[in-house]
């Protein structure tokens, strides 16, 4: 059973009414799906079949503790469930029944749930979802490699071909979606790279373009492209269909990473769930950075840049650098090019004629949501 | 033994390199991750990147796994020389499983790799996630070599290997800090196969078993048997009181095992003792010139004689 306390979806008020119709008809599957799965591959049985060999009790204790159980407080916190969603509205609007493939349905949040885990601990996050981050709980060692598990269970259980945990996939769809995921955690990396490498070289140079590059394979893969390609396989698209759905979520993902970069440092509501303006104690050199820089005058600009370099946690001065990016406009500028992508999305929504007009009508909408949402 | 291990070692070197980009190379990344949209930034590519897993690679020069891999396939009777990309991806698996390790066991992974001595923790763990998530995707891509089932079936074999790994890892590190009992032998055994050190001649024997086109059932075999061969050159290492162990002139660096409160040096070598015959009686099972292979193996890299004592 679900705790319906945990069904939170104030954020709805955000999506436009056929979207939140949509939503909140797959929400409650999405999470039992999600959560299901977590529970059954935390089994033992799972595992031991995963492992090849037959746990002792004091490893079942050991792994239920440090591997699943913090794990399992990301998806028992909150959690929009977006993904999933996605992948169940793609796999509706191709005509197929989201309820007869729960694999990849829950595969879509258990790798992004991972990806928040390697996140925190790259930036040393205190808080996730309003709760303590799974590093500060285990400790660091044991959550990277916890994550690491996480991040690639999907491989495993697309593997599984037994009767509760039979992907509802064939050969061929299990190999793409096997492939797919293993390129976009690669490129992921690739991106990540860029957003490591900048605050440790205090590469304050870079190029908005340069960013953008980053992003793609960043934040944009696990947020948007890759649930929309995992819909789209498991829903049988065909290669072209598939590139269409995985373009639309690129260009969204970039609007939806450039409207978070603006939320880290200005959440629309009280509910944002992380610290605020993480993104300025940890050095990140994103977009709205990179304007204003290229906007402030010198002493300010400096004053940024010394801001980003300190890594600091002071209130005050973290205001001071988020005044410094409201004056230079950085906000609208960045937001202006969220705006664009938006209208790519658009136009690449309408040329998707393989989908029923509302599916596309939905797909506008969660376009619209990304660029209004408050958290 | 040196002399096919040292010829070996150097072919596996030389498909790293070629696998590996030493500056901008715009084809590498369009054939790996795609043709760039708005362009990257290579410096920081090369900074966070590329320079120090090249500069880890060098280092580590072992090349332990994929030359295991290689002998396997010639022993099997293919050709190792045709498969220089899948043995490199095997030994980028390898790179970051000992460059997590360093990480997960306070070693000082920066120093290690000489003149990247300043590359803070998240770029490292950026490093260490990129390199293992790239074999897997060499594996898809960059394999003509193989027959398409055959790269299929290793792709996945390799992907799942990193959830393996995983769970074998937190089981070490949790359970050395928060285990209530000593564990008795057979559960450090059950423990140490699901290390990736040990599973590593697994995933080997995958390697070779798809360059030799085997069936899922020899294939589940040879797998089967080099996880012993792995488990029983672990236990000889470990009753030594060792983790790492010199090959020719290389070290080579095993992923330390938290998890053996209780368990002593002279129960792991009578384990060892037990294993290893297994191990080999398997192999000389599956042919006469894999159990050769496994025999000269293991003398080569565990000649020494064990010595007695307490964990």
């Amino acid at each position: 059973m679900i705790d319906a306390t945990l069904y939170c979806d104030d954020f709805v008020i955000d999506m436009a009414p056929i979207l939140a119709e949509s939503y909140r008809h797959w929400y409650p599957f999405c999470r039992e799906t999600v959560m299901e799965t977590i529970n059954r591959v935390g089994s033992p049985e799972f595992l031991e079949c995963a492992l090849g060999v037959e746990l002792p009790s004091q490893a079942v204790e050991v792994l239920r503790d440090a591997w699943l159980e913090p794990y399992r407080s990301y998806h028992t916190r909150s959690g929009k469930m977006l993904r999933p969603f996605l992948v169940c509205f793609v796999i509706e609007a191709l005509g197929g029944d989201p309820t007869k493939l729960p694999i990849p349905i829950a595969i879509a949040e258990l790798i992004h749930a991972a990806s928040l885990i390697l996140d925190d601990i790259a930036d040393d996050s205190l808080l996730r979802r309003g709760g303590s981050t799974a590093h500060r709980t285990v400790g660091l060692r044991v959550a990277g490699a916890t994550a690491s598990a996480w991040l690639n269970v999907c491989f495993e259980l697309l593997a599984r071909h037994d009767s509760v945990l039979d992907s509802g996939l064939g050969s061929v769809a299990t190999t793409r979606l096997v492939e797919e995921i293993a390129w976009e955690h690669w490129v992921t990396g690739i991106g990540t790279t860029v957003d490591t490498t900048w605050p440790w070289m205090e590469r304050f140079d870079g190029t908005a373009e340069q960013y953008l590059q980053s992003v793609i394979h960043r934040s944009t893969s696990y947020t948007c492209r890759l649930p929309l390609k995992i819909g789209a396989i498991a829903g049988g698209a065909n290669t072209r269909q598939t590139t269409q759905l995985a373009a639309f979520g690129e260009e969204l993902g970039l609007a939806f990473q450039i409207v978070d970069d603006i939320l880290n440092v200005k959440p629309g509501d009280d509910k944002w769930g992380k610290a605020i303006a993480e993104d300025i104690t940890q050095g990140k050199i994103n977009l709205q950075v990179l304007i204003a820089l290229e906007r402030l005058n010198s002493g300010r600009s400096q004053r940024l840049t010394e801001i980003l370099k300190i890594r600091t946690t002071d209130t005050v001065v973290l205001r001071e650098a988020i005044q410094l990016l409201a004056e230079s406009g950085a906000f609208d500028v960045a937001r202006e090019a969220a705006l664009t992508h938006v209208s790519h999305c658009k136009e690449l929504c309408s040329d998707m004629t393989f989908l029923s007009n509302q599916s596309r009508d939905v797909l506008a909408d969660f376009v619209d949501y990304v660029i209004r949402r408050s958290r | 033994m040196i002399d096919r291990f040292n010829a070996m070692r150097f072919f596996v070197s030389q498909s790293l390199w070629q696998i590996l980009p030493a500056a901008r190379n715009d084809s590498w990344i369009k054939e790996m991750v795609d043709t760039p949209r708005f362009g990257w930034d290579w410096e920081a590519l090369m900074q966070g990147y590329f320079d120090p897993l090249s500069a880890w690679a060098a280092v580590h020069n072992a090349r332990l796994g994929p030359v295991f891999a290689g002998l396997l396939i010639d022993a099997l009777g293919g050709d190792s020389q045709r498969h220089g990309d899948v043995l490199a991806a095997l030994e980028l698996h390898f790179l970051s499983a000992i460059m997590l390790d360093d990480m997960r066991n306070g070693r000082d992974v920066a120093s290690s790799t000489g003149k990247q001595n300043s590359i803070p923790l998240p770029v490292w763990v950026t490093v260490a996630y990129n390199t293992r998530q790239l074999s897997v995707v060499l594996i898809a891509r960059r394999t003509q070599s193989l027959k398409a089932e055959a790269r299929r079936r290793l792709t996945h074999q390799f992907a799942r290997f990193l959830f393996q790994q995983g769970v074998g890892s937190v089981l070490d590190l949790a359970g050395s800090e928060n285990a209530k009992a000593h564990c008795t032998v057979e559960e450090f055994l059950t423990y140490l196969s699901l290390c990736s050190g040990i599973r590593s001649y697994g995933l080997a024997a995958h390697v070779a078993s798809a360059a030799c086109d085997l069936n899922i059932d020899d294939e589940t075999m040879l797998a089967s048997v080099a996880n012993e061969l792995g488990l029983a050159l672990r236990l000889l290492t470990l009753s030594r009181g060792e983790d790492d162990f010199p090959v020719v002139e290389c070290m080579v660096h095993e992923q330390p095992i938290h998890w053996r409160r209780g368990v002593m040096l002279k129960d792991l070598k009578k384990a060892a003792e037990r294993v290893l015959p297994l191990a080999l009686k398997h192999a000389y099972e599956i042919n006469d010139q894999v159990g050769q292979l496994f025999s000269e193996f293991a003398t080569f890299i565990h000649a020494p004689a064990c010595k007695e004592g307490v964990a």
